[in-house]
């Protein structure tokens, strides 16, 4: 009895879970992109200003007030039309805001804000996409809300929206500033440091002499394991995508710098979250992943034999004696009979 | 008017499916009519509502064809400028437009059957029909009042939005019928299994009834499959044929329970064994083609394939699927008992083998649904969001399936009831050894093997080979036993089915040399390409000439040419590479030009032009892939196709009077 029931209760059981979780699924977006920086340090960097010859911008000396990063460039259509926004939350909240000009030539930076108006406090200039990386963009235009703490405290994909300061840095702007002089940025200046020693100890001597199709061989590899994230479903070694041929450039160099390809994937990792890798990690999170599709055929052919032990039980239960029987032509017509009930033609 | 017609059509063939299906059953309950009637009443109505989706099929059809722009569907995916066969695939590359396709497939397969049936007993074929019709119900139910392909605007559009160009290619003119024949044929089978299991008994005259259904759908969805694959690679533009992508998992999940169906088919119907096992198999066909329609039209995973998907018409889908397939499995449970497992068998014979083969099959099927569905899990459960992608397949598939390659080359040298497993070995003794040599071969000469590789060129050079000789020995076997001498006469002897089971399994063994092969020795090359450059890639040259200006109807193209000679420079091909942007969308396509080989395709994609060059000598990035041997994946497929067409023919399947099933 009890088996019974729960031969018809498991897969029910299945199924309507399955459902459940088909049906919640349906309500996310399956667009949306991950933002695993949020909450963490944002990424330290030191890079020319626009404008000024020799001057740099460093992001160590925003330390102790609250600021906006917003990712932009000259060829960005919808930076165009997020423009009059920024323009505004300058105007009416003076708020600290940084522009970072990206993968976008100076000159063509300072004439498109000539054109239309600079609400920016500073523009630093992210020519080859490096910073932009760091911070996991995943295009133009983005914007950051950074703490006192040098902590990312919220991330914009796409044109800010209208209560962009009442919403999300006017909460950050009136927390109490923290008394604790180890700032995040420090313990992320010195964890730098301490990255770089360690990349640095960690330069394969023969890297400089691997040879180009070794070179290749990984760099295809590498690139056939992570997601394109702003594509729809591809590998960055198949598209196109601006960020695809940026983070191929990324392999490419950091395998020349003689970093491992375990090194590589934990850089993506850092920036992109678990979304970007293809091959999920081999780890207790993904237990069920990797270990269900053996756990099931075991359970396919235990299910098989007791079922088949059990139909042989049966079979020798009704006495059909132990050789077992053919389908001949006599009984397919015997069976065939018994089907063609009297009304049939 | 066009589009009105089409409106009725669909809400009359709704109410008679209804009526029919209610009203005849009352009847029938208490007792006014009888199951001969009833079986009369239910051909008509399948007969007349297939009739009336093909009226409202053709009206959507039309409405393309003439550019009706106040039907919201056609204003949104055609274009005043899109070539006419493009406007007749664009009736199907809507999400409403292919849930017309859809509804159109199944009372196309009910007609069938209703036509096909004279053999079945009246009782059996009343509740085939009931089944059937009422998935029509469900499904027109779905289209009328969610998805309705002929809603009008006001005012009209002026020229249409456009059909998304990636589906602007001529395979996609049948790709999608191809498929949802294959998807929706599922129903048949999984009617005959739920009318078996409420009628109790399950034998093999049942088993012989659903095999050439089941066979066709399977076919069909072959060849869908097949030709979905070849899209993508001539139109992606990166010379992948596979991408594990959930789109293609969708399809893939129906056509491994298809394939383990069909062999469980051929069990129950010689050997009155496994018979729950394939009722089993006939629903979770069908469960799996609803699965994988909801996940490809609701949107909820992220595909290169989801070009019509809305979230909010998924909710409905999944009401749909969970009654059909939850009831279903409840009647399963509940009725089984009674079914059984069936005819006895010896732990080693050829049954045994065949149902290795389904455990192998239907793990890598769950595998499947498994990786397509963790990340959307992984989201639901604990807010993670995550990707699962080639890497795990490839890794996850490989071991569970080339074992199957391996029984799969036993089997047919296998006995039913029991055999001697030594005896059988000795019969692939010689395939064995000459797959052995050619794996090597291939290693040695080849270079660059894997262990994988390895295994997979053995796997197929044996399936081949142990095929063949089989079929060899069969011959031979009964001209030794007196059989006619002329050999066509002893072709004949051993029937189309057994000819069907060898054409589809050298296509298996073809198949799996394909993949192995581009796997392992395809070449790329991503490079920027002076005009006058020259490129090597395997024994051939590829020279850029240069790119000038060409159009099409609705588009402005970046027309490359290059060169491409052949060793020493004998045999010189022209290909011709895109880059179109389409006028009404916008959209820019890569258009790849290839040259098609048995022995190994070239395959050339236009890239960017180059920033850095001068604009007389205007440099382009460039893509060129070496694909080996990839033409044998299609191949493969096609065989496997015509195997399961060659069943059809079989006159065991069919009955004197006048029935041809």
């Amino acid at each position: 009895m009890n088996f019974k029931w729960m031969r018809i209760g498991l897969p029910i059981l299945v199924l309507v879970a399955l459902g459940l979780v088909l049906a919640k699924g349906l309500q996310y977006d399956p667009r949306t992109l991950p933002s695993v920086k949020i909450g963490k340090p944002a990424p330290a960097f030191t890079i020319p200003l626009l404008g000024k010859e020799n001057a740099t911008f460093s992001s160590a000396d925003m330390r102790g007030q609250v600021w906006v990063l917003n990712v932009f460039a000259s060829w960005c259509t919808a930076c165009v039309a997020e423009h009059p926004s920024l323009l505004k939350l300058m105007q009416e909240h003076q708020v600290n805001l940084v522009g970072l000009a990206y993968k976008d030539a100076p000159v063509d930076t300072q004439q498109w804000l000539e054109q239309r108006g600079n609400p920016y406090k500073q523009v630093a200039l992210d020519v080859d996409g490096n910073v932009g990386i760091d911070f996991g963009v995943y295009g133009v235009p983005e914007t950051y809300v950074i703490d006192a703490e040098g902590v990312i405290r919220f991330r914009q994909v796409g044109p800010i929206a209208a209560d962009f300061y009442e919403v999300h840095v006017a909460p950050v702007l009136a927390e109490k500033k923290l008394p604790e002089q180890s700032s995040a940025f420090g313990a992320n200046a010195a964890l730098n440091q301490g990255n770089q020693a360690a990349s640095v100890s960690n330069i394969n001597p023969t890297a400089a002499m691997l040879s180009q199709d070794v070179i290749d061989a990984r760099i295809k590899k590498l690139a056939d394991e992570l997601r394109c994230l702003v594509c729809q479903n591809q590998t960055i070694a198949d598209s196109t995508a601006a960020l695809a041929q940026d983070l191929k450039r990324q392999i490419t160099e950091q395998i020349r710098a003689g970093k491992t390809d375990e090194q590589i994937k934990d850089y993506m990792l850092e920036r992109y979250g678990e979304f970007v890798l293809y091959d999920p990690p081999f780890n207790a999170k993904n237990a069920l992943l990797w270990s269900l599709p053996f756990v099931l055929m075991l359970v396919g052919f235990v299910v098989a034999w007791r079922t088949y032990q059990a139909n042989k039980k049966a079979n020798e239960g009704k006495g059909g004696g132990n050789l077992p029987r053919a389908v001949n032509s006599k009984r397919l017509k015997e069976l065939e009979s018994k089907y063609q009930s009297s009304g049939e033609r | 008017m066009i589009a009105e017609l089409g409106q009725l059509g669909l809400s009359l063939a709704f109410a008679l499916a209804l009526f029919t299906s209610v009203f005849g059953f009352w009847q029938f309950s208490r007792g006014r009519v009888s199951h001969e009637q009833l079986a009369r009443g239910l051909t008509g109505t399948a007969l007349l509502t297939f009739g009336l989706i093909c009226l409202a099929f053709l009206a959507l059809m039309s409405c393309f064809v003439l550019s009706d722009f106040s039907v919201r569907n056609v204003a949104e995916n055609s274009n005043i400028l899109l070539p006419w066969p493009y406007k007749i695939a664009a009736t199907w590359g809507s999400h409403e437009g292919s849930l017309l396709l859809w509804v159109f497939m199944l009372t196309g397969w009910t007609a069938a059957v209703a036509l096909l049936s004279g053999n079945l007993a009246t009782g059996f074929k009343v509740r085939v029909l009931s089944v059937l019709l009422l998935l029509q119900v469900a499904f027109l139910l779905f289209l009328l009042s969610s998805s309705n392909p002929f809603e009008r605007i006001l005012p009209a559009a002026l020229a249409g939005r456009d059909l998304n160009p990636l589906l602007q290619d001529p395979v996609m003119v049948i790709h999608p019928p191809m498929l949802y024949m294959g998807y929706v044929g599922f129903a048949v089978a999984f009617a005959f299994a739920v009318a078996a299991l409420l009628e109790g008994r399950l034998d093999p005259v049942w088993a012989r009834w659903t095999r050439p259904w089941a066979n066709a759908a399977w076919s069909f969805l072959t060849v869908g499959i097949m030709l979905g694959s070849w899209w993508a690679y001539t139109e992606l533009g990166w010379g992948g044929w596979w991408f594990w992508d959930p789109v293609e998992n969708a399809s893939l999940m129906p056509w491994l329970a298809g394939a383990a169906l069909i062999h469980s088919l051929a069990v129950t119907d010689k050997r009155d064994a496994l018979k729950s096992w394939t009722v089993l198999l006939s629903i979770i066909a069908f469960a799996l083609s609803l699965l994988g329609t909801f996940l490809v039209r609701s949107g909820v995973l992220t595909s290169v394939h989801a070009f019509a998907t809305d979230p909010k018409r998924g909710i409905m889908i999944l009401a749909l699927l969970s009654i059909v397939i939850g009831s279903s499995f409840v009647l399963y449970a509940v009725k089984t008992r009674q079914v059984g497992l069936g005819g006895k068998f010896a732990p080693v014979s050829r049954e045994t083998l065949l149902l290795i083969n389904n455990v192998l099959m239907v793990t890598a099927l769950f595998t499947v649904m498994l990786g397509t569905l963790y990340p959307l899990f992984a989201e639901v459960i604990t807010g993670r969001k995550m990707s699962v992608g080639p890497p795990y397949f490839e890794a996850v598939f490989a071991p569970l399936l080339l074992p199957a390659l391996w029984v799969m080359s036993v089997a047919p040298v296998s006995q039913w009831k029991q055999m001697s497993f030594m005896e059988t070995l000795k019969h692939v003794r010689v395939p064995f050894v000459l797959a052995m040599l050619t794996a090597i071969a291939i290693a040695v000469f080849g270079g660059k093997a894997s262990p994988w590789s390895f295994v997979g060129c053995a796997a197929a050079a044996m399936l081949f080979l142990a095929t063949i000789r089989h079929a060899l020995h069969q011959l031979a076997k009964l001209k030794a036993n007196g059989g006619s001498r002329a050999l066509f006469d002893r072709v004949r002897v051993l029937g189309l089915t057994y000819w069907a089971m060898i054409v589809a399994h050298i296509g298996v063994a073809l198949f799996v040399a394909g993949v192995t092969l581009v796997k392992t020795y395809q070449l790329e090359r991503d490079l920027v390409m002076k005009p006058g450059q020259t490129e090597k890639i395997s024994d051939w040259s590829v020279t850029f000439i240069g790119v000038d200006n060409g159009s099409g109807v609705n588009y402005k193209a970046a027309h490359g040419v290059f060169e491409l000679t052949r060793g020493k420079g004998t045999t010189i091909y022209l290909l011709e590479p895109e880059k179109r942007q389409y006028v009404a969308s916008g959209q820019v396509m890569t258009e790849a030009a290839i040259y098609y080989s048995l022995l190994g395709d070239v395959y050339i994609s236009l890239g960017e032009p180059d920033a850095n060059s001068s604009e007389t000598e205007q440099a382009w990035g460039v893509r060129i892939y070496y694909k080996p041997f990839i033409a044998w994946i299609w191949i493969g497929c096609l065989f496997m196709a015509a195997g399961g067409v060659m069943t059809l023919f079989d006159k065991r399947y069919r009955r004197k009077k006048g029935a041809v099933a």
